[in-house]
């Protein structure tokens, strides 16, 4: 019946079928009435925010090998070092398994955060410091070896630094799978990791950490993706990224390192009913956009990430399909508030009202994008359109600026990148933003860096005379506010010195009711919709080009993604 | 000749170690460095970049990072990969093997249709198809090698569907050298370009030298054919010319391969080195850049004893 509604569910969206026969199959098929407008609600919601479909044609069957054209290389196959986004979303994510799944490949929308995976249930005390991991029995690594409770401390004690606690490190523990990581374990605060049994594994953090949940799958998956303790015994740290093993619905099978990687079905997935249907699929790197257009074009691809914006009407015109969805994507501003000009508020929301954002996304980015409203992203539980921020007027925001005193305007400087990770066309944006900006009188130049070099000033902190810089990132777990707006934070590269953040953050973080710490974080929203310090722009919508060949490919409502369901038609 | 080779083959290695040298200096004076590119926006974390930083041996001077790496290098070790976490040595010579196919194959286009259009164009001087040759191998040297790469897939990958778009073979697997050799045809051609006209015009002038000497005159007096004008006594005479502008070209197609093997998708060295470039993984790039300047070294050395062979005068000179 599941397989049944979600294809009646892409034909609504795909508008194949009208919402009166969608409500008439779905009672047919013994679905409730709330149950099929909250159906109904979620379908018109996905259709107004995208002009595009999220699936690609769905159909019962498998077989086949599908081949992914990526936009970058993988780095290493590790789950607690690899540290790309496309590392995780398109190969990891098919050997892997993390103790915290999220049901990507749902055409209605992300689940709850904890989807029965590995983990079968997670239970918290009632003074949120302690959960419990009731693992799923009978799992195997694809090696043989167990997967149990001791596989999963033996899996976050290569990345959580006991050090701090006064105790001495496993010899698995790794210092740059901790330091990449440290993100979530420091504020998460574990001090005791137990296995009362083998199927039971219990954290116990120093304080209350509301998203402890929500944050495990975020940043690469490596948090909690499990690999086999036996291969690290048998050949070492590099053995792990040389021989991949998890549980996943996919085997490793081979590599050539920075141009193609080959995964099979696992035949002895542990879940047949979400066992692989594609018996192979092989991930190709080809970093350039035109090689990636004209691979799927040659019909040597079935799938491209990032396609240019510019190609995707000529990739429909030509049969090809084009999927596209909101997840937690959003690329953002950070002022320097050691900038005297940046100082009054007046004068950072006027810079926000002086940018057509949702220009920018409909005519800059054709579309597949659109203009943010939240700090958050628009996948997580605390996201709204109602935080308050303000709608684009530039003659509101020169008014703005004349009573702060800068009727002549001034200038700044913006560093932003030529590309790099979930960065879309930066260039092009930021010139946008300076267009836009100048007809106010903010006079911006901008500062090109290649991606790394980017990076390495980013990381340091805006330093005295750049006034702007651009970041992308953000979160289907409730945590992420925490990282650009706390402002002890280290990604507080702007230097926004407002503790109220902190306190309203603190208090987000300890909340024992989800409701509490949502209402928390969309405070934080709403304070940051009156102070500007981080200014969200646009969400990406991630457009992906797939060949008409490809069977059952959902568009991911997140950064990462699942290819069980996928197969290739011949 | 011997003692020519030996001095300039013992020059090979102080000018391998100056090269690294320079290749290490300019790494490190670019901004951002592996530690960067392994923590992403986790750099922002001063304690996670020392840790990672130690881990990695950079918080050592740099003159002892150089030594060690040269100490192994000498040694054959060249490191791990801090993209990739393999041995560099796993990483680079299946890429160069691959990197070395593609030069063949590009040499081979820039040889043949070199000599054969630079030849034609010295016999037929100012005519209509001397000029359009000479305008076109203008074009093709002029123009960007990717937008030529770019070109040749939309029109034989994509609209006629006569040649695979990209990769050194099927992405499908199975086929053999037939399907490696329909694989090269593209992006060779797309990467002999450049070649191709330089060889052609050098052999042209040359040609055009050589078929007004005296000896030729004097062939063509006694009533020899006009292939034995043209190909023994006049070609003879412009082949070491030939031979030194294709040595030079070979270091030339094997180092300018890059832009070809990330259009096409090719696996070799020249990707490798955009991708090491891009995860600022130096010990690779040292490495890479290393074994393509052992290459340039080497081959140009060879075509230099070659021409000597030819023409011992050049010894003098």
């Amino acid at each position: 019946m599941e397989r049944r509604i979600d294809g009646a569910l892409t034909d609504l969206m795909a508008g194949r079928l009208t919402r009166r026969a969608f409500a008439e199959r779905a009672a047919s098929l013994g679905l409730a009435l709330p149950v099929i407008g909250a159906l109904l609600r979620g379908a018109a919601a996905e259709a107004a925010e995208s002009g595009f479909p999220v699936t690609g044609p769905m159909e019962e069957g498998s077989g086949g090998t599908i081949v992914v054209g990526q936009e970058s290389n993988w780095d290493v196959l590790d789950p607690c070092l690899g540290t790309g986004a496309v590392t995780w979303r398109t190969c990891l994510y098919q050997i892997y398994e993390s103790l915290v799944a999220r049901e990507m490949d749902n055409p209605v929308g992300l689940t709850d955060p904890v989807v029965p995976g590995i983990t079968q249930s997670i239970d918290r005390s009632a003074d949120g410091k302690t959960y419990t991991f009731h693992l799923q029995p009978g799992i195997s690594f694809t090696d043989g070896t167990a997967f149990d409770a001791a596989a999963v401390i033996w899996n976050v004690e290569r990345q959580w630094d006991q050090s701090k606690l006064g105790r001495k490190n496993p010899p698995q523990f790794d210092t740059t799978a901790a330091a990449v990581r440290s993100w979530f374990w420091n504020p998460a605060q574990l001090v005791n990791l137990v296995a009362p049994d083998p199927h039971t594994v219990v954290f116990e953090l120093a304080a209350p950490f509301a998203p402890f949940v929500s944050g495990m799958p975020e940043s690469g998956l490596g948090t909690m993706g499990m690999s086999s303790p036996a291969v690290w015994k048998k050949y070492g740290t590099p053995g792990i990224a040389a021989h991949p093993v998890g549980t996943g619905p996919f085997l490793f099978e081979s590599q050539t390192p920075g141009d193609q990687l080959t995964i099979v079905k696992n035949p002895k997935y542990w879940n047949p009913t979400r066992a692989a249907k594609a018996d192979k699929i092989i991930f190709k790197a080809l970093t350039d956009p035109a090689t990636r257009v004209a691979a799927l074009r040659g019909g040597e691809v079935h799938v491209i990430f990032a396609p240019p914006v510019q190609e995707l009407a000529g990739l429909q015109r030509e049969g090809f399909i084009v999927t596209a969805r909101v997840n937690p994507h959003l690329w953002y501003l950070q002022v320097n508030a050691e900038e005297p000009y940046w100082k009054d508020r007046r004068v950072r929301q006027a810079f926000f009202m002086s940018i057509n954002r949702a220009g920018m996304a409909r005519n800059l980015l054709k579309e597949t994008a659109l203009s943010a409203v939240s700090v958050n992203g628009r996948t997580c539980p605390s996201w709204t359109d109602q935080a308050g921020y303000p709608e684009y007027n530039p003659t509101l925001a020169k008014k703005l600026l004349a009573e702060a005193g800068f009727e002549k305007g001034f200038d700044t400087v913006f560093q932003i990148p030529t590309g790099g990770s979930g960065e879309m066309e930066p260039v092009q944006m930021a010139e946008w933003i300076a267009a836009d900006a100048a007809r106010v009188g903010i006079r911006i130049k901008l500062q090109t860096m290649e991606w790394i070099s980017y990076l390495h000033a980013w990381a340091a902190g805006m330093k005295p005379g750049i006034g702007i810089n651009q970041q992308s990132w953000g979160m289907t777990s409730i945590y992420w506010p925490n990282l650009p707006l706390r402002t002890t934070s280290v990604l507080n590269v702007g230097h926004q010195p407002d503790k109220r953040f902190d306190q309203l953050l603190d208090a987000a973080n300890s909340a024992l009711d989800e409701k509490v710490a949502i209402a928390k974080y969309r405070a934080v929203d709403a304070l940051n919709a009156q102070e500007m310090w981080v200014l969200p722009i646009v969400n990406d919508l991630a457009p992906v080009a797939i060949s008409p060949k490809l069977r059952n490919f959902v568009h991911s409502s997140d950064w990462w993604w699942d290819f069980k369901k996928v197969w290739v038609k011949a | 000749m011997l003692s020519y080779a030996a001095k300039r083959a013992a020059a090979i290695v102080p000018t391998l170690i100056g090269v690294s040298l320079v290749t290490f200096a300019l790494l490190h004076i670019v901004p951002g460095g592996p530690v960067v590119a392994i923590l992403g926006m986790a750099a922002s974390d001063p304690k996670a970049v020392a840790a990672v930083t130690r881990e990695l041996g950079l918080n050592r001077s740099l003159p002892e990072q150089y030594w060690i790496w040269l100490r192994h290098a000498l040694s054959g070790n060249f490191g791990t990969s801090t993209e990739f976490h393999v041995s560099v040595s796993t990483l680079l010579f299946p890429k160069l093997a691959h990197t070395l196919v593609l030069t063949a194959g590009s040499l081979v286009y820039a040889v043949v249709l070199g000599l054969v259009i630079g030849i034609a164009t010295a016999l037929y001087h100012r005519s209509l198809f001397d000029r359009l040759a000479m305008l076109l191998t203008l074009i093709g040297a002029s123009a960007p090698v990717f937008w030529i790469g770019l070109l040749l897939i939309y029109l034989f990958a994509i609209r006629l569907q006569w040649l695979p778009a990209l990769g050194m073979t099927s992405l499908l697997g199975g086929g053999g050298v037939l399907t490696v050799l329909k694989h090269l045809i593209l992006p060779a051609f797309a990467n002999s370009i450049i070649s191709l006209a330089v060889i052609a015009r050098i052999v042209r002038s040359s040609m055009l030298e050589a078929l007004v000497q005296p000896y030729v005159l004097a062939a063509r007096a006694r009533g020899l054919p006009r292939w034995r004008q043209v190909i023994v006594h006049s070609f003879r005479n412009v082949l070491p010319d030939a031979i030194t502008i294709t040595g030079l070209q070979v270091g030339f197609l094997f180092g300018g391969a890059l832009f070809v093997e990330v259009v096409f998708g090719w696996p070799g060295l020249g990707y490798l080195i955009y991708s090491s470039i891009e995860a600022r993984d130096y010990v690779t790039m040292q490495a890479a850049v290393l074994i393509v300047s052992a290459v340039f070294v080497v081959v140009n050395l060879a075509a230099d004893l070659a021409r000597i062979a030819l023409d011992p005068r050049e010894v003098g000179a």
